[in-house]
């Protein structure tokens, strides 16, 4: 009886370990496909005014600051505000000089969008700038506000998702 | 204490095995790829080499011309496209000058190098259009099996052999089968047993039985062959005809290869369908193993209107121009791959198992996929095509290597780029890695990955 009982309870502990053992071999699996987490890779909105007035027309360069994260692409989407300002024209940076998706204007929904990739086999590293993006004023005495939409995605090596990290963001004060 | 020990190292050993078997479970899981009854099938005309083709004239000389010898191949005027790889000219009746070939190296190279590039595009298996009233065609099917050995040999892929019954009123030269009946025994009937026998005959005298299912694709068990019967009497006229016969053949089969059997797939006509004005299906019993219907190239994909739960078969083409035959008229653009493109991923929606490709070399009818040359020719587009969309719908991951030339690089990147934006169902474009149903820079992100491996 005894003897059963040490065998029983020698059983179980194997069982347990091995358990774990299956656990922890699943859990390391998973870590090694699964998709790494999102670093701080910055999208900067960089404007050489801050004041502009009806009718003037000034650039918006869109940057890029990988933070050490290698960048083979980005899905960029600037949105503004169509009441305030319009979009005239947008040209792709040197940063990542595959273009995907030429710059394309929405003027109905305020949509800035442009798919760029790095050249293979090098992603891109740093900062630099990603597309300039020339606006219209329309109104005045506001202020005007242009911003990276949350559907701007930014791709790494492998299939790590969207690595996105911060949006960015630009207040224009229209005299 | 012995006995204690003993019993520990039970419950290790029992440990190591419930371990070793959930790993495996697990692993297989993750590793699997593609769904084991999806296959690619391509019919080919393997004839060319001893035959040519038939082509007019012109309209207004409608003959059917001799096919030309040009120092030692084919000219190929009869074809719509130039095929890129020469067609030998080889001697038969009909073509006193070809090459003799005693030894079958030439027609062997000919089909070594087409089912090379059929394997190297994903398909699986080649259905040669079965024709055994050409005197040639045991020869050609003695050197095809040669072929596909010496490509194992060579530690190369090679497709798989599937016979196709290419319209079996065609085996009677003397007869013709005009005015007949084929509802019971007969001449007609005859002739088709005869072909069928003489045809399993080279086959069984080129293979050993162990050696069947690496050369011949054989469903649903070892033992079984499928064949592929297209319409019965398409060129005859006022014929009647009935499924009797092949009831008949099945039984014929089994009595002369004992242990074998025919799984025998027909054109969707025979037991859906009159067609032709003279022709008659009577007593439609709807008798076959399945069913398919002939003429995606030209009608698209579709599934036929009888076909058995759990293998659905689905015919596909490129395109379809038959104005090279005399009274030919019909044509389906190819419209630069996108209708093939999209008949493939209409095939996908039917819940196809088995898409017969429409064709590899049907040069006749315009429906080639093979690689074709010149003006008018579209190169590798159908093959690459064939490839993508084969990687995809069977989930094979490729890993970035999408022309399948085993590295990854900016060839791979130029489909790459050619693909990008495009939709469909998760992973259906095979530059959707994530299979997230489109191409973007998700994508590119793991094709960076893959690059230069």
């Amino acid at each position: 009886m005894f003897k059963n009982k040490v065998i029983i309870s020698l059983l179980s502990t194997f069982f347990i370990v091995g358990l774990l053992a299956m656990v922890v071999y699943y859990v390391k699996f998973r870590q090694n496909t699964g998709p790494s987490h999102a670093g701080t890779i910055k999208v900067q909105l960089v404007s050489t005014t801050s004041t502009v007035k009806k009718n003037d027309v000034f650039n918006v360069d869109v940057y890029l600051d990988t933070q050490g994260v290698p960048v083979t692409g980005a899905d960029i989407r600037v949105r503004y505000d169509p009441a305030k300002l319009v979009a005239t024209s947008v040209t792709p940076g040197n940063f990542l000089p595959v273009v995907f998706v030429p710059g394309k204007i929405n003027v109905s929904s305020a949509l800035v969008q442009l798919v760029l990739g790095a050249n293979l086999p090098n992603p891109a590293n740093g900062t630099g700038i990603l597309a300039h993006i020339k606006f219209k004023v329309i109104s005045q005495g506001t202020r005007a506000h242009i911003y990276t939409g949350p559907d701007t995605a930014i791709s790494t090596v492998g299939s790590a998702g969207n690595v996105m990290g911060v949006p960015g963001e630009i207040f224009i004060t229209i005299q | 204490m012995t006995k204690k020990w003993l019993h520990i190292l039970l419950g290790i050993v029992i440990f190591a095995v419930f371990f070793c078997v959930i790993q495996k479970i697990y692993t297989s899981r993750v590793e699997a790829v593609g769904t084991p009854n999806k296959l690619v099938l391509a019919d080919f005309y393997w004839w060319y080499p001893w035959y040519g083709a038939q082509w007019k004239n012109s309209a207004s000389d409608p003959q059917y011309n001799a096919a030309v010898n040009v120092g030692g191949y084919l000219r190929q005027d009869a074809f719509r496209y130039v095929f890129t790889q020469s067609i030998p000219f080889l001697k038969s009746g009909e073509h006193k000058s070809g090459s003799d070939d005693t030894d079958g190296s030439i027609g062997t190279a000919w089909f070594k190098s087409n089912f090379s590039r059929a394997a190297a595009s994903g398909i699986d298996v080649m259905t040669p259009m079965t024709r055994p009233d050409l005197p040639l065609w045991p020869k050609a099917l003695g050197e095809m099996i040669r072929a596909q050995k010496e490509l194992k040999s060579e530690g190369k892929p090679f497709p798989k052999l599937m016979l196709h019954f290419d319209g079996v009123e065609y085996w009677d030269h003397s007869k013709g089968g005009n005015n007949t009946n084929l509802t019971g025994p007969g001449n007609n009937f005859d002739v088709i047993w005869k072909g069928t026998q003489s045809t399993f005959d080279t086959i069984f005298a080129n293979l050993k039985p162990e050696e069947l299912s690496t050369y011949f694709y054989m469903y649903p068990d070892s033992s079984t062959f499928p064949v592929f019967v297209y319409r019965v009497e398409g060129n005859w006229s006022n014929v009647k005809t009935s499924d009797w016969w092949i009831t008949q053949l099945r039984t014929n089969f089994t009595k002369t290869y004992p242990g074998k059997k025919l799984y025998l797939v027909l054109d969707d006509l025979w037991c859906n369908n009159t067609y032709g004005p003279n022709n008659t299906i009577v007593n439609k019993t709807c008798n076959g193993d399945n069913y398919y219907t002939w003429g995606g190239a030209l009608a698209g994909a579709a599934l036929p209107g009888h076909r058995q739960p759990g293998l659905n078969i689905v015919t596909v083409g490129p395109g379809f121009d038959n104005t090279k035959l005399f009274g030919g008229n019909r044509i389906k653009d190819r419209a630069n791959g996108t209708w093939y493109s999209s008949q493939l991923q209409k095939a996908n929606q039917l819940g196809a198992n088995w898409i017969l490709l429409e064709t590899f070399n049907f040069g006749e009818e315009g429906t080639v996929i093979d690689s074709t040359t010149g003006t008018g020719g579209f190169g590798n587009t159908y093959l690459n095509i064939t490839s993508q969309f084969v990687n995809s719908w069977k989930g094979i991951v490729k890993s970035g290597d999408l022309n399948s030339d085993n590295v990854v690089n900016n060839d791979d990147y130029k489909i790459f780029l050619a693909n990008f934006g495009k939709t469909g169902a998760p992973g259906f474009v095979s530059s959707d890695f994530d299979k997230n149903g489109v191409v973007d820079i998700f994508d590119y992100g793991i094709l960076f990955g893959y690059f230069g491996k």
